[in-house]
C-alpha cells in the first residue's frame, strides 16, 4: 500500500482508507456492487482538499 | 480422516450390501476389468462432490446423474445407497432416490465436502489431466494450496473498485464536458496556450477595467463581464441592436452541425459492426459453453471469432480496449452535440432581446420568416435525448441563413461595436477555459485516485506471484524428488513447475537430454506424461491440508512399464508411509508385486471376483490372490483357466523367489528376465530341502508336508499347465484341479497361524526370515 502511495500522489486520507478496508472486508468476500460504489464515493471524497476532512 | 469401511447398495455395479473393509489401513485391490473397482471410488467421489461423479458427466446421464448412479437392474423394492465409515466410527449416510436426488446424514465433524478431490482421488483418464490441462486451469487447481484466497479476493476486489470509482466520479461524463470546452476554446483561441489567453484578458482588464486590482484570471474575467455589462447599457438603442446582431452572427452552426455528423460517422463505423458481431454470439454462446470443455480452439463470447485458447484472454482484453474506444467516441458525440445545443440556444436567446425585435419584424417579410418560425419552434433540450439526420439538415438550412442575416444587417455598425463584441466573445470563451481548470483538477484527482487503486491491486498481485514462487519451489522440488525416485538415471530432469509471465497461469518445465523444454506436451511420450502427472497428484496430495485423508489410486499404472510400476511401490514406502493409500488395479502383475513388496501390518490385499451380472452385482473373493479370475473361466474355456493359473504362479514365484533370495543359474542375455513358473519352483524345491522350516517345539525341522504340496503342484504344472498353453487340450476337472494345486502351493508360504507371510521379518541377523509368530522359517543360503 505504501508503495503504491510512493507511486501515486493521493492524499494520506485515502492511503490509509484504502489500507483500513485492504485489512477487512476485502479480504474477505467479494464486494457487492453497493458496498463498491459507497467506498468508491468516499474515496473520491477524501481526494477532494476542500472534503476531506469531513468525509466519511 | 481414514476410511474404515466403504459399504454400497444398488450404487453403480454393486447389488445387494458390498463393503470394502479397510478398517483404517492402506489397501491393495484387484480386480479384472469391469469388476466393479470404481464403484468404490466413485463413492468416494459422490462423497466429497455433493452428488456429483466426473466421469459420468455427459448428456445421457440425466440432471442428476440418476441414469448412471444406480444400478441398471435395481429391484423396485431396492434402494440405492452408501455409507462411508471413518476411523473415529462416524459414518456418512448417503440415500439416492430414483430422480437422483440425495440426501445425506452423519459424519458432520468430518465435513467430506471440504475434502479437494484432486488431492485425494487419482483415476486412470486423470493422471495426465494437469498436464494437459491449460496454464490458467493448473493455477487454479494450485490456488487452493498456496493459501492466497484473501490475496486473490483483495485483488479482484481493487479490480472492481477501479471500476467504481470511474463510474461514481462520472468520469466519462466529465471528460465530455471537458471535451466540449476544448472545443469551444479551439474555435476561439486556435491553438493558443493559458498563458497566451490570459495574456488577452490582461489586455482587456486593462482596458475596460483599469480601476480594478482583481489578479486571478477567473475573477478578471467575471470584472470584466460587469464592466462590459456596464458600457452594453449605455449605448444607444442602435448600437445595443448592432451589438446583438454581432454576436448572432458568430455563432458557427455549419461547424457545430459538422462535428455532430464526423461524430456520428465515427460511431457508426465502431458501433455497427460490433452489433452484427453481438448477434453473433448470443447464437453462438450455447455452442461456446459447450466447447469451452475442449482445449484447442473455441468461439470468442465477445466477438463469435474462432480463436486458441490460450489466446482468449488477451482476446477479451482488446475487445474491453475496442469497448473502450466506442465509449470514447459516444462521449465525442455527446460533446458535439451539447456545442450545437448551446449554439441553438444562444441564438433563441438572441432572438428574445428586445433590441430584435425590429430586425425580426424585417426579415418576417422575406425568405427569413421561415427561418425565424423554426427557430420558434425548435427546442434544443430535446436534441439531447434524439438527433437525427432531418434535424441536423434542418438545423444546417436555417441557422446559417439566421446567422448571415444577422452578419449582413450588422455590416453597417461602428468599428467600436464590432470590437466590444469580439471582446465579449473572448472573454466568454476564456472564462470557460479558466472555469474548466478546476474540472481538469478533479479529473487529475479521480486519475490518480484509480491509478493509485491500480498500483494496489499491482502489489497485492505481485505478493501472489512472490508466495506462489515459494511455495511452487517447495512443490517442485517434491516432484523433482519423485520422478528421480521412478526415473534414476534417465535423461529427463530439471521437472518442475513454474510461474509463465502472464498473471494466474503455471506450467511445467523439465530438461529434455540437455535440452530446457517449456512443456511436457513437446517431447514426453504417454507413459512419461502419465509417470509425472503420478509425480505431480502425489506432490500435490503431500501438501493436502488433511494429510490423514486416504490417497486412493485407481488403475494409475496401465501405461508405465514394469520398471517403472516397481519404482512406485518404493515411492508410496517412502513418502506415504503414515497415509492410508488405497490402490484399485487390474494388473495382475503389479497387484502380486504390491503384495509381495507392501505386505505385513500396515496394508491389506483384496481381490474382487469377475463380474457376473448386475443382480449379483460386485463380489469379493475369499483369496487375496487372483485365482478366482481363472475359476471364472473354468465353466466355458477351461484351457484359458489353466493358463491363468499358469501365469499367476509365473508372478508368484518369481516374486517369492526374490524374497527369499533364491539364487538361480545365470542365464544369457535376455532369458534372465523370461523365466518361468518352472526355473522358480525347480529351485525352491532344491532349496528347500534344507531352507524350508516350520517350528517343532524349540526346534526348526524340514518342512516336508509343505516340500509335499509344491511338488504336487510342479507336477501338475507340468502335465496340465503347459498343455493349456499349447494344446488348448485340458477338461474343466483337470483345471480346477490344477488351480486349487497352485493356490495351495502359494499358501504354503504363508503361516496357518498367525497368516503372515513367510519373509515378514528377518530378525536382522541377515541369516533367516520368518512369519510373525516364527512357526514358519526360511533359512538363508541351503540352511
Amino acid at each position: 500500500m505504501r508503495e503504491a502511495q510512493a507511486a501515486t500522489p493521493v492524499g494520506e486520507a485515502v492511503a490509509s482508507r484504502l489500507e483500513e478496508e485492504l485489512a477487512g472486508t476485502m479480504r474477505e468476500r467479494a464486494l457487492r456492487n453497493a458496498e463498491l460504489a459507497a467506498l468508491a464515493r468516499a474515496l473520491i471524497a477524501a481526494t477532494d482538499p476542500t472534503t476531506t476532512e469531513d468525509a466519511p | 480422516m481414514r476410511i474404515k469401511a466403504l459399504r454400497l447398495t444398488w450404487f453403480r455395479g454393486a447389488a445387494d450390501p458390498v463393503t470394502l473393509g479397510a478398517d483404517g489401513k492402506s489397501m491393495g485391490i484387484y480386480g479384472c476389468n469391469g469388476a466393479g473397482k470404481s464403484s468404490f471410488v466413485d463413492s468416494v467421489e459422490y462423497g466429497i462432490r455433493g452428488g456429483k461423479i466426473g466421469h459420468l458427466v455427459s448428456e445421457y446421464s440425466g440432471r442428476n446423474q440418476e441414469k448412471a448412479i444406480p444400478n441398471t437392474h435395481t429391484p423396485a423394492n431396492g434402494n440405492t445407497e452408501f455409507s462411508i465409515v471413518f476411523q473415529d466410527d462416524s459414518e456418512l449416510n448417503v440415500k439416492i432416490a430414483p430422480n437422483g436426488t440425495y440426501t445425506r446424514t452423519g459424519a458432520d465433524a468430518v465435513a467430506m465436502h471440504d475434502w479437494d478431490y484432486r488431492r485425494i482421488v487419482l483415476r486412470q483418464d486423470e493422471v495426465a489431466e494437469f498436464i494437459r490441462s491449460r496454464k490458467g486451469e493448473k493455477y487454479s487447481a494450485l490456488l487452493p494450496l498456496f493459501g492466497l484466497h484473501e490475496l486473490e479476493v483483495a485483488a479482484e476486489n481493487l479490480r472492481q473498485l477501479a471500476r467504481s470509482v470511474e463510474s461514481q466520479a462520472k468520469l466519462p461524463q466529465k471528460q465530455g464536458a471537458l471535451s466540449q470546452i476544448a472545443s469551444r476554446r479551439r474555435q476561439a483561441f486556435g491553438n493558443e496556450s493559458d498563458a497566451a489567453i490570459e495574456a488577452r484578458i490582461d489586455a482587456l482588464y486593462a482596458k475596460y477595467c483599469p480601476a480594478e486590482r482583481a489578479t486571478a484570471a477567473l475573477d478578471r474575467c467575471k470584472e470584466l463581464e460587469a464592466a462590459l455589462a456596464n458600457r452594453i447599457g449605455a449605448l444607444t438603442a442602435e448600437n445595443q441592436r448592432y451589438l446583438a446582431l454581432r454576436a448572432l452572427a458568430e455563432l458557427d452552426f455549419a461547424g457545430a452541425v459538422s462535428a455532430v455528423r464526423d461524430a456520428n460517422a465515427q460511431l457508426a463505423s465502431s458501433v455497427d459492426p460490433l452489433i452484427t458481431e453481438k448477434l453473433a454470439v448470443l447464437q453462438s454462446a450455447e455452442v461456446f459453453a459447450v466447447r469451452l470443455e475442449d482445449a484447442g480452439e473455441i468461439e470468442c463470447p465477445a466477438c463469435g471469432k474462432p480463436i486458441a485458447a490460450d489466446a482468449f484472454k488477451a482476446h477479451v482484453q482488446a475487445e474491453e480496449e475496442r469497448l473502450g474506444n466506442i465509449i470514447g467516441a459516444f462521449e465525442e458525440r455527446r460533446a458535439a452535440v451539447s456545442t450545437l445545443i448551446d449554439c441553438l440556444k444562444a441564438l433563441k436567446t438572441a432572438l428574445g432581446k428586445a433590441e430584435l425585435e425590429q430586425w425580426q419584424a424585417a426579415i418576417s417579410e422575406t425568405a427569413g420568416k421561415a427561418d425565424l418560425e423554426w427557430i420558434e419552434h425548435c427546442e434544443p433540450e430535446s436534441y439531447r435525448r434524439s438527433l437525427g439526420e432531418d434535424d441536423l439538415a434542418a438545423i444546417a438550412t436555417h441557422g446559417p441563413l439566421l446567422v448571415a442575416a444577422a452578419d449582413e444587417a450588422s455590416r453597417d455598425a461602428p468599428p467600436a461595436i464590432a470590437e466590444l463584441s469580439g471582446d465579449q466573445g473572448t472573454i466568454d470563451a476564456a472564462k470557460s477555459v479558466f472555469e474548466s481548470q478546476a474540472l481538469v483538477a478533479e479529473i487529475t484527482r479521480i486519475g490518480e485516485l484509480i491509478a493509485f487503486i491500480n498500483a494496489a491491486e499491482r502489489g497485492i498481485r505481485t505478493e501472489i506471484r512472490e508466495r506462489s514462487e515459494a511455495v511452487i519451489a517447495e512443490i517442485s522440488a517434491d516432484i523433482g524428488a519423485m520422478w528421480a525416485m521412478l526415473h534414476p538415471g534417465e535423461p529427463i530432469e530439471n521437472v518442475g513447475l513454474y510461474l509463465p509471465d502472464e498473471d494466474k497461469a503455471i506450467d511445467i518445465s523439465l530438461r529434455f537430454h540437455g535440452k530446457d523444454q517449456d512443456s511436457p506436451r513437446l517431447t514426453l511420450s504417454e507413459g512419461y506424461r502419465n509417470s509425472l502427472g503420478l509425480c505431480i497428484f502425489l506432490a500435490l496430495a503431500k501438501r493436502e491440508a488433511g494429510s490423514d485423508r486416504p490417497l486412493i489410486l485407481d488403475d494409475v499404472v496401465v501405461s508405465l512399464d514394469r520398471n517403472h510400476r516397481g519404482m512406485i511401490v518404493d515411492l508410496l514406502k517412502s513418502q506415504f508411509a503414515d497415509r492410508q493409500v488405497i490402490i484399485f488395479t487390474h494388473d495382475r502383475d503389479w497387484y502380486a508385486e504390491l503384495r509381495h513388496q507392501l505386505g505385513g501390518k500396515q496394508w491389506e490385499f483384496k481381490a474382487l471376483l469377475p463380474y457376473e451380472t448386475p443382480q449379483l452385482g460386485i463380489r469379493w473373493s475369499e483369496r487375496t490372490t487372483s485365482f478366482d479370475d481363472a475359476r471364472a473361466q473354468l465353466k466355458d474355456r477351461p484351457d484359458s483357466a489353466g493358463n491363468d493359473a499358469r501365469k499367476i504362479m509365473d508372478i508368484e514365484l518369481a516374486l517369492i523367489a526374490e524374497k527369499l533370495r533364491v539364487r538361480l543359474p545365470y542365464l544369457r542375455g535376455e532369458r534372465n528376465d523370461h523365466r518361468t513358473w518352472n526355473d522358480f519352483l525347480e529351485r525352491l524345491l532344491a532349496d528347500g530341502k534344507k531352507c524350508l522350516q516350520k517350528k517343532s517345539g524349540a526346534d526348526y525341522p524340514s518342512y516336508t508336508a509343505g516340500l509335499d504340496v509344491l511338488d504336487a503342484a510342479r507336477r501338475l504344472l507340468v502335465s496340465w499347465g503347459n498343455r493349456s498353453s499349447h494344446s488348448l487340450d485340458v477338461e474343466r476337472a483337470e483345471a480346477t484341479k490344477l488351480i486349487d494345486a497352485c493356490e495351495k502351493a502359494l499358501d504354503v508360504f504363508e503361516c496357518g497361524g498367525c497368516g503372515m507371510p513367510l519373509w515378514l521379518a528377518d530378525a536382522g541377523n541377515q541369516e533367516w526370515v520368518q512369519c510373525q509368530c516364527g512357526d514358519l522359517r526360511w533359512r538363508y543360503g541351503k540352511g
